[in-house]
């Protein structure tokens, strides 16, 4: 359970002005954020909005029309080695022809890591995401939620700082929903990673994170930053009854259904 | 080239290049390169592209990128290509031999039909059948064990959640 504690705290990140276009039509304008070290910032926004994009932007999977990304004050192009990146699509993202480990151990391959030490670092970030057991499995082999863990695992081997998330938990259950945004949660207050969630769910993005950035309208600009006032203990039913909850819940809700 | 039914120049390659193994093996290559040159552009075109993306958000160097995950994604298509091109070697393996050789199955069945010894002539050809059936057979474990992953995936959408 410590094979984490050597992870500094994460380096904050910054958005200056970032525009994103495809051909004439433009999807992001001006986007400014600031993602504080250590914090979960939720991304919503109705959707089709953008906030794919966003994130896709942030990751350096796209570039950039026009803006800056920079973490720990340089500025990055293309895909950055503080970033781990969880897609929604974990069937997707997931390689079959490799067992749990392999799957969780592949990018510290290309890190030219040896073997057993990324094995071995492989196994501790399965047993962060409590899924140790499973080390030897294929990911078919696994429900999706199982799947979704080891996706999170991997980009922790990884040496992550900062967490990008895509709807992470957008194709599972209700209740293997509720567990992961917990584990989620545990697991940025034990590591002190930062977090950066897209998400279209209000509920989520509210209960998960300490700020919530609303994205609306055509291009897609930053309405509202919400501080999250709940908090840094959270709790699947105490904290959605809490009235600074459905307080917040409401705020974001007129904004983007009002968009 | 493609377009060419690779019996068709059995006769040319023959006159071109002899009677004796070399127009042979030259036919069979080149018959076999086109099912697996296509089926393995297949493949890799028809890989989820998210993989690939994964495989740039975690930087992950261009060879071992393509040795691991390319490979791998384009390997049921690649192993479907080696299939066909298992077949069709034995074809024109036999055709071959029944033109241009003074050895081989094609060759020894070419000629006892000519002495009219058509038992012998029967006999090749069955043989011929059973090591295109032992060949298949021998072809298809291997499939299995190389891609015993992809026969147990399930489809997408059937996924246990």
């Amino acid at each position: 359970m410590n094979a984490m504690t050597t992870i500094p705290s994460a380096p904050p990140m910054q958005v200056r002005n970032l525009s994103k276009s495809y051909g004439y039509s433009q999807i992001l304008k001006g986007i400014d954020l600031d993602v504080r070290p250590g914090e979960i910032l939720a991304i919503v926004g109705p959707s089709g909005v953008g906030k794919t994009t966003l994130l896709r932007s942030l990751s350096g999977l796209t570039g950039l029309t026009a803006g800056s990304v920079s973490i720990g004050g340089k500025v990055v192009n293309g895909p950055a080695p503080e970033i781990g990146l969880v897609f929604q699509d974990y069937r997707g993202s997931l390689m079959p022809w490799m067992r749990t480990l392999e799957n969780v151990a592949f990018p510290l391959e290309g890190k030219g890591m040896p073997k057993a030490r990324r094995e071995e670092l492989a196994l501790k970030c399965l047993a962060d995401v409590g899924l140790e057991a499973a080390a030897r499995k294929y990911p078919w082999e696994l429900s999706g939620g199982m799947q979704q863990r080891v996706s999170i695992a991997r980009a922790l081997a990884y040496d992550a700082h900062i967490l990008l998330m895509d709807e992470p938990f957008g194709s599972l259950d209700a209740q293997t929903r509720m567990v992961l945004e917990d584990l989620v949660i545990a697991l940025q207050r034990r590591l002190g990673i930062s977090v950066i969630l897209v998400t279209h769910d209000i509920d989520e993005a509210i209960y998960m994170s300490d700020r919530v950035v609303v994205l609306n309208g055509r291009p897609a600009q930053v309405v509202d930053l919400v501080e999250v006032p709940l908090g840094r203990v959270r709790e699947q039913i105490a904290t959605k009854s809490d009235p600074r909850f459905v307080e917040a819940r409401n705020r974001v809700m007129r904004e983007i259904m009002g968009g | 080239m493609r377009a060419i039914p690779p019996a068709a120049i059995v006769p040319i390659i023959i006159v071109a290049m002899g009677v004796g193994p070399q127009p042979k093996v030259f036919l069979i290559v080149f018959a076999c390169v086109w099912p697996i040159l296509l089926n393995t552009i297949d493949g890799v075109r028809g890989m989820n592209p998210q993989m690939l993306e994964m495989a740039q958000a975690f930087r992950i160097p261009f060879g071992l990128r393509n040795r691991r995950i390319l490979f791998m994604g384009a390997l049921p298509q690649i192993m479907a290509g080696m299939r066909i091109a298992l077949a069709v070697s034995l074809v024109l393996m036999v055709i071959s031999e029944f033109v241009g050789a003074s050895a081989g199955l094609g060759f020894y069945i070419r000629e006892k039909k000519e002495a009219f010894a058509m038992a012998e002539a029967w006999g090749g050809t069955l043989l011929t059948g059973l090591l295109g059936y032992l060949m298949s057979a021998l072809f298809l474990r291997f499939e299995r064990w190389a891609l015993h992953w992809h026969f147990q995936t399930p489809e997408p959408g059937k996924a246990a959640s």
